[in-house]
């Protein structure tokens, strides 16, 4: 996933967007392709804690919010309110200091930062990771209300229950390469599972499934 | 974070005034008008120098090079007047700012490209650039009586009673506070320094965003260089030796961290004004000026020690909101 948003270098394959071919050598072409990223690790790679709420949500879509090269922290404003209240994130105000936060909230304000940035594709990576079991339920019903609207989403997760529940298509990934396509259709725990841990039924390994609502995006490896 | 940032301004502003108040309370000539603008242009160098170094403290690096880029670039504008006296001061202004940057983009270079932490990249232009004075001069001073009136004059000159190397100060303040405050760029500046990790996935270039703080600081380290050598009329290869430990005392005392990603220019310019007071409050009250490296020191380390006294309330505030939520 970390090659698809260009942090790191794919050893081969091709990447196509809605039909079109595009390269992407670093995060900003992967964000001006309209892929973005929600990292697994919050703390490490989502979230500037020391910067306000508001900060934290427009920082990848400055060039939306600035005119002339001049910052307007009014229209910040407005288009961190749009999408945090989109997500029901709970906070004083926005100029709170994100670390003041709770895990759950950091989560959707993380998020609000890159459906701000209108994306095409949204990469989620263990999305409901470390939140609470409120937080959680509100991630999993907006990213359904999302894909209703056509966003692509490739949820990448290592929780069988939450695979189920949400997924179209599953791939399940094993040791860099995909071991498995599965479709809604073919889904159990079981084929999950068996997929995930490479040949016999009695596997032991971690199931990554990376999977997908997904309308019009492709990927090759 | 702001509020305490906040509280941290307000707090040496608060400092600053019981230290002027005290002062005037024995010696009322301290307070005079002419002698507050005496104060203001003596410390304007330290001003415009630590706002420089403020912005590279914000992205997590540090600059130890920008006194040897003020002597270097002082040195040349000062060759420049030697070699050709009827040249336009805009002119030397000019050729100050895109030398001072050129040299802070070595810097920057350097800790871009080959991704050396700045301390070492900066540790050795310090030593380079001080070596170069001494080549392009063979170690002779410049003097006063070799540079044109114009040259020297200029950051003396008067505009409504305030000489324009304090203009240049208040100017460069304003500029600074509009580029960190305002614009992408400065944006940039603390989520380099607050979470370079998280930067990269906003698709910022922690690099090169690094880049363009030696650069604006290594810029401002060429203006001053001009003006210091303009004011004193001498230039030569030790001028301003040391002169980065106090830019950087200047920023730490103004709540700028020394991790990164937090503080702002008004910070950096309070903590300038607060060491600028003490040394020129210090022979005024009849103590060595010698003691001021040690009153400096000593203000450094209270300052740091109200740092991690901040953070330590950040943490109980945390918990009071964690016992709100279960609560309500």
């Amino acid at each position: 996933m970390q090659a698809i948003f260009g942090i790191t270098r794919p050893s081969a394959g091709t990447l196509h967007i809605g039909g079109d071919a595009c390269t992407i050598r670093s995060p900003v072409d992967a964000i001006a392709n309209g892929i973005v990223y929600v990292p697994e690790d919050r703390g490490k790679q989502g979230a500037v804690l020391g910067l306000p709420i508001y900060q934290n949500v427009t920082l990848p879509s400055l060039s939306q919010t600035s005119r002339s090269g001049f910052l307007r922290l009014a229209n910040e404003f407005a288009l961190a309110r749009k999408y945090t209240e989109r997500l029901e994130l709970r906070a004083a105000s926005l100029d709170q200091v994100m670390g003041n936060l709770s895990g759950g909230n950091q989560q959707k304000v993380v998020i609000a930062k890159w459906l701000a940035t209108k994306p095409r594709v949204i990469i989620l990576d263990e999305p409901t990771k470390g939140i609470d079991i409120g937080s959680k339920a509100a991630v999993h019903a907006f990213m359904a209300e999302l894909a209703a609207e056509g966003l692509a989403i490739i949820m990448i997760s290592s929780e069988i229950p939450e695979i189920l529940g949400m997924s179209d298509r599953v791939i399940v990934m094993r040791d860099g390469l995909i071991a498995a396509e599965l479709s809604r259709s073919e889904l159990s725990p079981e084929t999950l599972v068996r997929h995930a841990a490479g040949i016999g039924p009695k596997g032991h390994a971690a199931g990554i499934g990376p999977k997908g609502h997904e309308p019009g995006t492709g990927m090759q490896p | 974070m702001i509020r305490i940032l906040k509280s941290r301004e307000a707090l040496l502003v608060g400092v600053i005034l019981v230290l002027v108040a005290l002062i005037a309370s024995r010696f009322p000539a301290f307070v005079a008008p002419a002698n507050l603008v005496n104060v203001l242009t003596d410390t304007s160098p330290l001003i415009i120098l630590a706002i420089g170094q403020a912005m590279v403290i914000l992205t997590r690096c540090i600059d130890l090079s920008m006194a040897s880029n003020l002597a270097l670039t002082g040195m040349v504008c000062a060759m420049i007047n030697v070699a050709y006296p009827g040249l336009p001061i805009p002119v030397i202004i000019v050729v100050a700012l895109a030398f001072g940057a050129a040299l802070g983009a070595v810097n920057g270079i350097l800790v871009w490209k080959l991704t050396i932490p700045p301390i070492v990249v900066t540790l050795g232009t310090l030593t380079i650039f001080r070596g170069i004075i001494f080549v392009i001069s063979d170690g002779a001073w410049v003097n006063a009586h070799e540079m044109s009136p114009a040259f020297t004059g200029f950051p003396r000159a008067d505009i409504l009673g305030v000489p324009v190397l304090a203009w240049l100060a208040i100017i460069t303040a304003a500029i600074f506070f509009v580029v960190i405050a305002r614009t992408p760029l400065g944006r940039a500046f603390y989520a380099v320094g607050g979470n370079p990790d998280a930067a990269v996935y906003a698709g910022i270039n922690v690099g090169k965003t690094q880049f363009w703080a030696f650069v604006l600081s290594g810029m401002l380290a060429g203006l001053t260089g001009y003006l210091w050598v303009a004011r004193y009329s001498v230039a030569y290869v030790d001028i301003a030796k040391g002169f980065e430990l106090e830019i950087i005392a200047a920023c730490v005392i103004g709540g700028i961290a020394i991790a990164g990603g937090s503080g702002t220019v008004m910070g950096a310019i309070l903590g300038a004004l607060f060491l600028g007071i003490i040394k020129n409050a210090l022979p005024v009250v009849g103590i060595s000026p010698f003691w001021q490296l040690a009153i400096s020191g000593a203000a450094i380390v209270i300052a740091v020690a109200f740092n991690a006294r901040a953070g330590r309330r950040k943490g109980r505030i945390i918990l009071k909101r964690a016992e709100a939520g279960t609560n309500g």
